[in-house]
């Protein structure tokens, strides 16, 4: 019998590890994303206005292809030139806890669209929206937001940091469990 | 003879020549020639009347007590021969005033003196101060905003400094980090011309500090990291337009090169090399900037300037020798005709921009009498040309080198270490000097005095990855990851193979300290 069990315990747990992630095969491949207005504060006086979210986000965020694209991305696009690795340089770190113009995938989508003014380019109209939003999902990952089981796994070459699914937790970190 | 010797004591004694143990105790035995020369070449000048080394009276006036330019004159030799200060009441010094400059960035701007006024110009926002010393706490006479745009800082590639201003005529000339060259009345701050000259837009911008010379203002752009083609400006110092142009890479006709182009290497000899040593098109993304220091020979009525890095980093994507980058111009100063150039690094690996300082001396050499320009290079050698030829009298490290073998003195072509190219997807350890070279920006000086030159060095090594990169207009353009380590001798690193820890490190350290090196 014993054996039995185990197999079908094992069997159970390969079908259940079988469940794919969903991937959208067909991205849009338009330029540009709608002209959804993105805060760039939380600040609003009496905090009536709900701030905007995108349904974009979440589907992006802990999708593991999505998230290796980004990672491609970042180097293609140049990312790295200013923020190295996420460690910063030209422009700042992104592999710390500080976000100067907010932590969500809208506000990181909105970055890398429309720039900011103390130097970030827009690069509106020069990375395909659905690939800014894998950009801004790998971003997260960098410092910790996004799940490891999801996240990018080891580089094949020089590593400057530990594998983004290797990252500390960034909603557990510095906490008591 | 006896005066050759001094000047290869001042680059390099023959312990430094023989490279292989050199290595592992280079900068000890550096900085000990150093200091330990300087009597030896005092008592050789007693013996004849003129110092052996001097720079050209023309280039390096007598000291008239003002500080109008960085370089302190057009010789470069930053030598101030004011005497009041000295070993016996140096101990009395005491603060005068402070002044903040308000700016938390890297500060590599020294200050002017003219008369009673100070001029200090920060970086980013590049705001400039005239401090009247005359009155006690030396406050503030005038200050001028510039107000540059904010979005430059995104593509000053390393940090948004500003080298300094010039004054001539009555005038401050200095310029933004987004690429305006301006002239402010030095008496009361008001402006009298803004000039627009480099685009923020394609990443250019200007750190560098103008020089001077005739009547022109002479400016080079930055931007070696986000694939800008490298330029020197020379603009009318009474209103400010561009009297000419001339790019660092392209068409001979675009980098000045004409019938008076005399360069006394044959790799440097051919039609539009500035076209033929890159693939097709990679020149107009080229690098090659002129973001350092320019000097000026007013009895040969020339110009020297240094180029930057060919761009990307990554040398797989610019096989060829990538003229005219990290190399040196001379140029007229009136038309910037070129009149010749040597390349201290073909075909760069390492990020070796070319646009260190340039001291005119003029000396025997052999036991003739020569006029030459020292150059510590960020490929790890001190160059002695001769400034009216461009021919390498001497070329010998100051520091630890293994990214190349020496310098040709025949060909004068830079000897490539086969085991330190880099390439896509490769990684190399171990590269001595770093990308900021053994020497980067910070500027030497010369002391007519001791024969010496004073300079400041990084000792740092590297570890490079070639990676793919894209150009993106105004967008960074490198392709290596880099990752920084100390050098040999530097502090006590653990040790790697290759590079040994040196058998005296307090030693070693207590000689960094006191040459002022190991400054990034």
């Amino acid at each position: 019998m014993r054996p039995v069990i185990a197999l079908l315990l094992s069997a159970s747990l390969a079908l259940a590890a079988c469940q794919r992630e969903e991937r959208d095969t067909r991205p849009q491949s338009a330029l540009g994303s709608g002209e959804r207005p993105t805060p760039v504060t939380t600040l609003e006086p009496g905090g009536q206005r709900p701030s905007p979210t995108d349904n974009k986000a979440a589907s992006f965020e802990a999708n593991a292809f999505h998230l290796s694209e980004g990672k491609r991305l970042f180097g293609w696009f140049n990312c790295s030139g200013c923020h190295a690795n996420g460690g910063g340089g030209m422009g700042p770190a992104l592999m710390d806890e500080k976000w100067i113009y907010g932590d969500s995938m809208e506000s990181i989508h909105a970055t890398i669209r429309d720039g900011r003014p103390n130097g970030m380019p827009s690069f509106r109209d020069k990375i395909p929206d659905d690939q800014i939003w894998e950009l801004a999902a790998f971003v997260r990952s960098l410092s910790g937001n996004a799940p490891s089981s999801a996240a990018p796994s080891r580089n094949d070459d020089m590593m400057v940091h530990p594998s983004e699914n290797r990252m500390p937790d960034a909603a557990t970190l510095g906490k008591s469990p | 003879m006896k005066q050759a010797t001094q000047l290869a004591a001042f680059c390099g004694d023959p312990v430094c020549t023989d490279r292989a143990p050199a290595f592992r105790k280079h900068f000890g035995v550096l900085t000990a020639t150093l200091l330990v020369c300087a009597p030896l070449l005092t008592a050789a000048s007693q013996t004849p009347p003129a110092p052996a080394i001097s720079p050209p009276a023309t280039a390096a006036p007598p000291d008239d007590g003002h500080w109008t330019m960085p370089a302190k004159n057009y010789a470069s030799t930053r030598y101030s021969e004011l005497a009041e200060i000295n070993e016996g009441n140096v101990k009395n010094l005491q603060v005068a005033f402070t002044f903040s400059t308000g700016v938390n960035k890297g500060q590599e701007a020294a200050p002017l003196v003219i008369g009673n006024t100070m001029y200090i110009v920060t970086p980013f926002p590049n705001v400039v101060y005239a401090l009247d010393l005359s009155k006690p706490g030396a406050p503030m006479k005038w200050k001028y905003e510039p107000n540059p745009e904010p979005a430059a800082q995104g593509v000053a590639c390393c940090d948004v400094v500003t080298r300094g201003a010039a004054f001539a005529d009555g005038r401050i000339f200095f310029n933004t980090l987004d690429g305006h060259t301006i002239a402010l009345d030095a008496n009361t701050g008001q402006p009298i011309w803004n000039a627009h000259i480099a685009n923020i837009n394609i990443g250019e911008t200007i750190t560098m500090a103008p020089l001077v010379v005739k009547g022109k203002v002479l400016v080079g752009n930055s931007g070696g990291e986000m694939g800008v083609r490298g330029w020197v400006k020379a603009l009318d110092a009474g209103d400010g337009h561009v009297v000419w142009t001339a790019y660092n890479t392209g068409p001979d006709k675009e980098v000045l090169i004409g019938p008076d182009f005399k360069p006394h290497y044959d790799m440097d000899k051919g039609k539009d090399l500035g076209v033929t040593t890159w693939p097709p098109e990679a020149w107009k993304i080229g690098g090659g900037n002129m973001w350092g220091w320019i000097s000026y020979d007013p009895d040969l009525n020339l110009i020297f300037h240094g180029t930057g890095n060919p761009g990307p980093w990554n040398p797989d994507l610019r096989p060829g020798d990538n003229k005219w980058t990290s190399g040196i111009f001379a140029r007229d100063a009136d038309t910037g005709a070129a009149k010749w150039f040597y390349q201290w690094t073909p075909h760069d690996l390492h990020d070796y921009d070319g646009i260190n300082e340039q001291v005119l001396l003029d000396m025997n050499w052999q036991g003739k009498p020569r006029k030459v320009l020292v150059r510590p290079e960020r490929n790890g050698y001190l160059y002695v040309l001769d400034r009216t030829t461009g021919e390498v009298l001497s070329a010998k490290p100051y520091g630890p080198v293994n990214s190349s073998k020496g310098v040709d003195l025949k060909t004068g072509r830079l000897i490539e270490n086969p085991d330190k190219l880099t390439g896509t997807g490769k990684v190399v350890r171990d590269i001595c000097p770093t990308a900021s070279g053994l020497k980067d920006w910070q500027p030497s000086a010369f002391s007519p005095k001791t024969g010496l030159l004073y300079i400041p060095h990084n000792n740092l090594c590297m570890d490079e990855e070639g990676v793919e990169v894209n150009y993106i207009a105004g967008t960074p353009y490198v392709g290596m990851n880099v990752r920084m380590i100390p050098g040999p001798a530097a502090i006590a690193a653990p040790s790697r193979p290759g590079i040994s820890p040196p058998k005296n490190p307090p030693g070693a350290l207590k000689r960094i300290s006191r040459c002022g090196a190991a400054r990034s």
